[in-house]
């Protein structure tokens, strides 16, 4: 089911209702149950609504990680002779660890990743003169895959890091895993921060829900009116790059770090927006990443819930920074590496990932990764407008690798940059991102009580009643175009 | 929870109103804004109808026939596009119900039908696209909000049928409206259905544009268009020839005429070359219903490709022109 489309409006209140109805009786530890049972159901229609086949492997992996996610603490909590090593303890855990990332790397290979190995391996041994038959599995990637797992991963790996208990009911742990506000596009949620906020009664807070109708609408505005607005240009830009100009390519280019951004932080604050209506809280997952002043920073701003799991069970298991330099600047490359594989099977998403260790590296090596910890107050001087327009185009030309089919047209699309032409999309080109940069500014997004919540009463009603009518005019006429996300 | 339910009720409300307020306001009350033939579905009382596709559609002007031939009555056109209304049952079915509940069986008016080689051809003219034959199709009496929310979008009334996005309605369009409201200027973009049924091409090409126009469409119908094994459809045919016999039988005092469109030079090769038998097939059919067939790629001697906005639609001016060369031709009694 798609946020943006006329199923989750009719959806949602039901949901909604229900679940605040039966909240009413929570006090009752069975009533809580229900309630949970309730979120489960309607997740499980949710994603049903998609391609009910899929509901086994989410099934499965919940199955999977509930009964190793007791195995390991049964293991951590053993009890073993006095004086015997405490690897043998901690063994047993690692077994069972190994089982859940088998499990769920496993079901992420076989169904992102194994056409693309065969592909080439076939290709590889052709370019030596080995020719075999080209053969790929028929495989549909199921929707939310890469994200669900990773939530299901975090909650095995901190119940290993002793840093977790956990649950015993499988209602509960179940509802976790496939939450459907976050189920298919993140915020990927620590299972620390959510599974407990699943276990106690939830209650309804007025402000909350407020600020959640307001995510909600201004991630519908995103999605909906910027979003697909400029997936119209991208698209018949990226199809036909050969035949614009240099300009009108830089233009498309732009046009795509808008789309990718309204489309993914819109869904973001979508989910975030509906999960406060429920009374539950996720993490923020983007913080206006586009006014960011370098590359560090940039990844302090864009899909938080990502790079912050990368940073977590990845970079600082390898070390992290503290390592010494050359096995900091090998830490950098394969977070950055994974985090493009992560996103797709296509070395467009690797290389997109390396162009991103490369403009990260030399923040690294002279130690200046982290002096944009501070948030821009008031109007931006120059030197940081510099900045970060600067740190924008260097993303902008790393998203055309995101964009394009593969890395030979994202090469050709950057080298026609220098073609002589007419510009396209003429103001129209100008008045886009200016309006967008200037709405996310005075939108002020991340604020407690969710976007525009400064603004006088009075001018809250116009500007909502405005974007509301933008967003009924353009999701009506676009008619529920799909997320670009929910293809990783 | 009470207040909550309040205040998102106050909030969203009167997004909805303005919303639903601009879309079915601008399209029931300007009907400029209809670009897909609203008007032709609403219930109108006339004498004489025309009948075909989008070369119709736009190419044949009532009012010029209304005030060539008073004595023709009120006229309806009823032609929409190869999508919606080639001799498919949907397309058959619905112009029987309207010249039903359009025309008195007593009247004397007049049907022109116009019919091309595409439309009889299952490759192009089987319908399958068509909204006349959905459920909620009343074609005597649309509801105003089904049709809506079936047939047009937002944004396409708002930018009068430009087909834009967005952005282009928002820094160009409705500017251009505006402006034009303003200056009392005519920048001639509006693309809507009259209430006559008339659809106005409104394109203000060059005639070098225009040349280019016609060899693009010409080249796209090359290359994309095939011609089915069997020509004509024998499932188009029989339905033109449904709606024919119901003609003559229901409202014996009319006047009923087949009629080929005139095209640009350029296509009307191509269709000679496709399509050799269609002008044969035409006069037998014509002979079959004893109704009279003209073609007006013969008739219409001072036709030239600039009256044309790409291969076979008429411009405004064209259409003007056409329409009294049309009814020059046609709108005398017959014995």
């Amino acid at each position: 089911m798609l946020f943006n489309s006329l199923e989750f409006l009719l959806f949602l209140p039901v949901v909604f209702a229900a679940y605040w109805i039966l909240n009413l009786w929570t006090e009752k530890k069975a009533m809580l149950r229900l309630q949970n049972l309730l979120l489960l159901v309607a997740s499980y229609v949710f994603y049903g609504w998609w391609d009910w086949r899929f509901l086994s492997l989410i099934a499965f992996s919940t199955l999977v990680d509930y009964w190793v996610g007791l195995q390991i603490d049964k293991a951590n909590n053993r009890e073993i002779p006095i004086h015997a090593n405490e690897s043998i303890r901690s063994s047993t855990a690692k077994r069972w660890l190994g089982v859940s990332l088998a499990v769920n790397l496993g079901l992420l290979g076989y169904f992102k990743y194994a056409n693309f190995f065969i592909d080439n391996w076939v290709e590889a041994w052709g370019a030596v003169g080995v020719h075999m038959d080209p053969w790929s599995l028929k495989v549909i990637l199921p929707v939310g895959i890469s994200f669900y797992t990773f939530q299901t991963l975090s909650y095995s790996i901190d119940i290993y890091r002793r840093k977790l208990n956990p649950t015993r009911d499988l209602i509960q742990f179940a509802a976790f895993v496939s939450f459907f506000p976050q189920l298919v596009a993140g915020p990927i949620e620590r299972a620390s921060a959510l599974l407990p906020q699943i276990a106690s009664r939830r209650k309804f807070e007025y402000e909350e829900g407020v600020s959640g109708l307001r995510l909600i609408l201004w991630g519908m505005f995103k999605k909906v009116v910027v979003a697909d607005t400029c997936a119209i240009y991208v698209n018949d830009i990226f199809a036909n790059y050969t035949e614009y100009s240099g300009p009108t390519l830089m233009m498309g280019a732009v046009f795509f770090s808008f789309q990718i951004y309204g489309d993914f932080s819109g869904y973001s604050d979508i989910a975030i927006g509906t999960a406060r209506l429920f009374g539950i809280k996720l993490m923020t997952n983007f913080k206006t990443p586009y006014f960011s002043r370098d590359i560090a920073e940039f990844w302090r701003r864009w899909h938080i819930s990502l790079s912050t799991w990368f940073r977590d069970y990845l970079y600082i298991p390898l070390g992290g920074s503290k390592v010494g330099k050359w096995k900091a600047v090998r830490n950098t490359f394969v977070i950055f590496l994974v985090s493009g594989f992560w996103h797709g099977a296509n070395w467009t998403f690797i290389a997109w990932g390396l162009i991103h260790a490369l403009m990260f590296l030399p923040l690294l090596l002279s130690g200046t990764n982290r002096i944009h910890l501070d948030e821009i107050q008031g109007i931006p001087t120059i030197p940081v407008l510099r900045n970060t327009l600067t740190t924008f185009f260097a993303v902008t030309v790393a998203w055309i690798f995101f964009r394009a089919e593969n890395i030979v047209d994202a090469m050709e699309y950057i080298g026609h940059f220098a073609s002589d032409g007419e510009v396209r999309f003429g103001k129209k080109g100008i008045i886009l991102p200016v309006a967008i940069v200037f709405l996310e500014w005075w939108a002020n997004p991340s604020a407690t009580g969710g976007p525009f919540s400064r603004l006088q009463h009075y001018k809250q009603f116009i500007v909502f009643t405005g974007l509301l009518v933008l967003t009924f005019i353009c999701g009506i006429s676009y008619s529920n175009q799909e997320f670009i996300y929910f293809q990783f | 929870m009470k207040c909550f339910g309040i205040r998102f009720f106050v909030w969203t409300f009167p997004s909805a109103f303005i919303f639903l307020g601009l879309w079915l306001g601008l399209l029931k009350f300007d009907e400029s804004r209809d670009n897909q033939g609203l008007n032709r579905l609403k219930p109108v009382e006339c004498n004489s109808m025309i009948f075909g596709i989008s070369r119709s559609a736009q190419g044949v002007n009532p009012a010029v026939l209304e005030e060539f031939a008073p004595n023709t009555g009120e006229w309806l056109n009823f032609s929409f596009n190869l999508s919606v209304s080639p001799w498919n049952e949907a397309y058959a079915d619905a112009a029987i119900n309207k010249v039903n509940c359009s025309i008195e069986p007593s009247d004397s008016g007049w049907f022109l039908i116009f019919i091309d080689p595409w439309v009889l051809d299952d490759n192009c003219g089987a319908g399958s696209n068509t909204w006349l034959a959905d459920e909620w199709v009343d074609v005597c009496d649309v509801n105003l909000i089904s049709y809506a929310f079936n047939v047009t979008n937002p944004l396409d009334v708002l930018g009068k049928g430009s087909g834009d996005d967005f952005l282009s309605v928002i820094c160009s369009s409705i500017p251009r409206q505006l402006l034009s409201c303003l200056s009392e200027r005519n920048f001639n973009f509006s693309q809507g259905v009259l209430s006559n049924g008339w659809l106005p091409n409104p394109g203000m090409l060059s005639p070098q544009e225009k040349q280019v126009a016609i060899a693009e469409k010409v080249d796209y119908y090359r290359k994309e268009k095939t011609r089915a094994p069997f020509w004509p459809s024998e499932s188009n045919s029989s339905q033109l020839s449904r709606l024919i016999k119901h003609l003559k039988t229901c409202f014996p005092k009319s006047q009923i005429m087949l009629l080929r469109p005139p095209v640009s030079s350029e296509m009307l090769l191509l269709e000679q070359e496709w399509f050799p038998e269609m002008t044969n097939w035409a006069k037998l059919l014509a002979r079959e219903h004893k109704v009279k067939y003209t073609d007006f790629n013969e008739v219409w001697k001072a036709k030239t490709n600039l009256d044309f906005n790409d291969a076979h639609h008429l411009s405004i001016e064209g259409a003007n022109r056409f329409s009294l060369v049309l009814a020059e031709t046609c709108l005398v009694p017959m014995d």
